[in-house]
């Protein structure tokens, strides 16, 4: 038995976006133990949204849970609110959602890509992926008028229409994108160096997965066929755009760099369904009432299920608010997989669980 | 030729999260990338304080995390700038007032530059890293004068007390 | 008087010429990445604003070693480009990394004590091989001056292309490129033995990698003798090479470096020596 060092990582590290805290305990570079720190981001927002903000604010403060899943987190609460609300959204309103929702996702799993890639000291492959991801930004800004933060959901619709020029215009980026998305496929796929960094190292098993209830591509790349696009239907009509789940059973860093690349592919396909098929309506529906009950939403993040609780008592101001953001439910299996991997692979796997602790740590 | 006008050329950047929504710090990432390539006024993210020359900081500073951003800024030599990046990180922003928040980077450590914005475009991260660039320079230059009033009184003064430096001291630019 | 003169010359300048090479490897690095990359005497700049800073060390020795580093590493230069004992090259070359090695270890982060832990394979790595190559000159020429090697009409690549191909192997690994950058690994551990150096003191680190580029190519013009032209493709070919090998390949683990470079790189060497030897 060799002698044991403590290696901290974060809470600044370069490697990592977000202050969190790794502490492996490795034994000649083998990781034997690993303890997680995430709660550095607590910032208070459920009580500030049950206190200070008007529920029709919420869904602006819950925004900024996450910048790169921001939408998902507008989108969620807006319907969590409509619920209490007791409102049905136009169907005009539920496709722009998605159209956003996907091409959100689209950015978080490139910018994802780019960092395995970097972590991975694949420099050259980083910047490759993230000139490669300005495409979504640009049209993100073009849909929503800014690059991260989009506050596109309101409660009770959506606070932009589509114009159709906008709507040609990602077509077309779309098909400028897909020879650019082939490329990355076979260097992600196939770079010899890259490969003998990624695959086997950070392996969570279809049992472990169950196990330890991860969600999300991390999951999906276990073998496990979570993903909420594929069970809910009353919210958003997902396949009715052409949803398809992906899944692989490796369950290693390169399983998740294939699912998040595969997943991209479905993201646009169903985005050229959103838009060929965008129906007519009115973009919102208004209401005077007032927030009443109990319910949940769960809605499916880039990350994974992203799952929203709020209780109304008739008033402006919500009673209870509870996000429970996909990333808590990975800490463990984030934990898990870890042990038996190289200390040199562990930037490379923390950036393939695409952690989000400021979705963790509200 | 002024060789010391050349320093500025090379601000080596320091990005620390103090808590905020990770908008901003995926737009810094952007800013690396090749369309905004901030290399080309010679940045270098180092992830390193004690080599670096500016600090980014995104985010309103949460309670656990204020201790390391002053750690962090004590370990950078001098002379530092300091920009915080995105409304959170100026005033608190959309956080100012939440139980774990303090509110704005500058209740703990001298800020520079604010940048504005929620999220700040990566135009303006550039446009605020080039007036820190500014703004570093001045900090060098009064670095280097300090240590020149020093050196002056200890040639001129044979005798070495108090009140015949805080004499002899005079202004030494010309 | 010219042989005297030149190898001077090249001396006195060689962190200059190094540090041409490295601003330039950025701009080539960057274009290769799609970026406009930084001007050409950004080293310079960096070198400039490192001087103004505030020198903070963790203790004498360490920034002693530092800068101990840099020097041996301009001696063991010197005493290359002077027509010297190659062997005493390799081994001047040696410690320099051995006083990076032991500043590493001699502060107390964790990360600085890996760096040096992966630092310490690295030469592990290389090195044999490099001894290797000096044991063929010897072979061939009946002498470890550097000197004979380069005032020698017959080019040493016809003679010993294996070698050369062994030196290509292992050159990433010393100038800390991709896909062996582990001693550097700014990912996993933050830079490893220049953490903790800053200021001034990491500016002779800094510096020091500068010559290691020089120090490299010069090597590396070893193999073309006297003929200048030959020794100028080979210093393109090697710097393409290494460039693009940089911007195609992801890093491996120390382990992995340790196995390629003993098992390919080595071997290569030394069939090289051994056909060398019976011919
Ligand atoms: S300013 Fe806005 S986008 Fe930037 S970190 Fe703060 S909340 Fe996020």
């Amino acid at each position: 038995m060799g002698r044991q060092y403590e290696i901290p990582v974060g809470a600044q590290h370069i490697s990592l976006l977000e202050p969190l805290h790794f502490k492996f305990t490795t034994e000649n570079e083998r990781i034997v133990r690993t303890d997680a720190n995430v709660y550095y981001v607590h910032r208070g927002i459920e009580q500030a949204c049950c206190s200070k903000f008007k529920f029709r604010q919420v869904s602006f403060v819950v925004g900024r849970v996450c910048g790169l899943c921001s939408i998902s987190h507008t989108t969620a609460y807006s319907q969590v609110a409509e619920k209490l609300l007791k409102i049905e959204i136009p169907k005009r309103a539920k496709y722009l959602r998605m159209l956003v929702i996907e091409l959100d996702r689209i950015h978080s799993h490139l910018l994802c890509l780019s960092h395995v890639a970097e972590n991975s000291g694949f420099e050259a492959l980083f910047m490759k992926t993230m000139q490669y991801r300005e495409f979504s930004m640009e049209l993100l800004e073009a849909v929503c008028g800014n690059r991260i933060q989009y506050d596109f959901s309101i409660v009770g619709g959506v606070a932009r229409d589509l114009k159709p020029e906008t709507g040609q215009l990602i077509l077309q980026r779309l098909k400028n994108f897909m020879p650019q998305l082939e490329e990355l496929v076979g260097i992600y796929q196939h770079n010899w160096t890259l490969s003998l960094k990624n695959k086997g190292t950070g392996v969570l098993t279809r049992e472990d997965a169950m196990r330890l209830n991860v969600v999300g591509p991390f999951a999906r790349a276990a073998g496990l066929a979570v993903d909420v696009r594929n069970e809910t239907e009353d919210l958003l009509p997902w396949k009715e755009v052409g949803f398809e789940m992906i899944t692989d059973t490796a369950g290693d860093v390169h399983a998740r760099n294939m699912i998040r690349l595969r997943e991209i592919g479905v993201s646009i396909r169903l985005i050229r369904n959103i838009i060929d098929g965008l129906p007519e309506s009115a973009l919102l529906t208004e209401t005077k009432a007032f927030p009443d009950g109990e319910a949940t939403v769960r809605l499916e993040a880039p990350r994974g299920e992203l799952f929203y609780y709020a209780k109304g008592n008739k008033t402006q101001v919500l009673e209870r608010l509870k996000i429970k953001a996909p990333t808590f439910s990975n800490v463990a299996g984030m934990v898990h997989a870890f042990t038996g991997n190289e200390y040199g692979s562990a930037a490379a796997i923390i950036a393939s669980y695409d952690p989000c602790l400021s979705c963790t740590a509200r | 030729m002024n060789l010391a006008s050349y320093r500025k050329k090379s601000p080596w950047i320091l990005h620390y999260n103090a808590g905020g929504c990770n908008g901003c710090d995926i737009e810094i990432l952007a800013c690396l990338a090749p369309k905004y390539d901030i290399e080309r006024f010679g940045m270098i993210n180092t992830g390193n304080p004690k080599q670096s020359d500016i600090l980014l900081v995104t985010g309103p500073v949460t309670k656990r995390s204020r201790e390391r951003l002053v750690e962090i800024y004590a370990q950078m030599p001098e002379p530092k700038v300091v920009i915080s990046c995105g409304a959170c990180a100026s005033t608190g922003g959309v956080f100012r007032g939440m139980y774990n928040c303090e509110g704005g980077v500058d209740q703990f450590i001298p800020v520079d530059v604010y940048v504005c914005g929620c999220g700040t475009r990566p135009e303006q991260i550039i446009d605020g890293v080039v007036q820190a660039l500014a703004i570093l320079e001045k900090k060098t230059k009064e670095l280097e004068e300090s240590v020149k009033l020093k050196r002056e009184a200890v040639k001129e003064g044979h005798q070495l007390n108090r009140r015949h430096i805080a004499d002899e001291i005079k202004p030494v630019l010309s | 008087m010219n042989d005297v003169l030149i190898p001077v010359i090249l001396i006195l300048l060689a962190p200059l010429l190094g540090g041409l090479l490295y601003g330039f490897e950025r701009i080539v690095k960057a274009r290769m990445q799609r970026r406009i990359g930084p001007p050409l005497l950004q080293p310079f700049y960096d070198f400039l604003k490192l001087a103004g800073k505030r020198r903070m060390m963790v203790h004498s020795a360490h920034a002693f070693l530092g800068i101990m580093h840099f020097v041996s590493l301009w001696f063991a230069l010197a005493v290359l480009l002077l027509g010297g004992d190659l062997i005493l090259v390799i081994f001047l070359h040696l410690l320099s990394t051995s006083l990076l090695i032991l500043a590493g270890y001699s502060t107390r982060s964790i990360f600085s004590h890996l760096g040096a832990n992966r630092a310490a394979i690295s030469v592990l790595a290389y090195e044999p091989v490099l001894i290797i190559l000096a044991v063929s000159i010897f072979m061939l020429n009946g002498t470890f001056d550097t000197a004979a090697v380069f005032t020698s009409s017959e080019p040493l690549l016809y003679k010993m292309p294996l070698a050369f191909i062994a030196l290509l192997l292992v050159l990433p690994i010393k100038l800390k490129k991709s896909p062996f950058d582990v001693a550097e690994a700014h990912q996993e551990i933050t830079g490893g033995v220049e953490l903790e150096f800053s200021g001034l003191f990491y500016e002779a680190v800094y510096t020091a990698k500068w010559l290691d580029y020089v120090f490299c190519y010069t090597l590396v013009f070893l193999f073309a003798g006297s003929n200048i032209l030959l020794g100028a493709g080979l210093l393109v070919f090697t710097f393409l090479y290494l460039n693009a090998l940089d911007n195609s390949t992801a890093r491996v683990s120390y382990k992995q470096m340790l196995r390629f470079s003993l098992g390919v790189a080595f071997s290569l060497a030394f069939i090289n020596l051994l056909i060398n030897s019976l011919t």
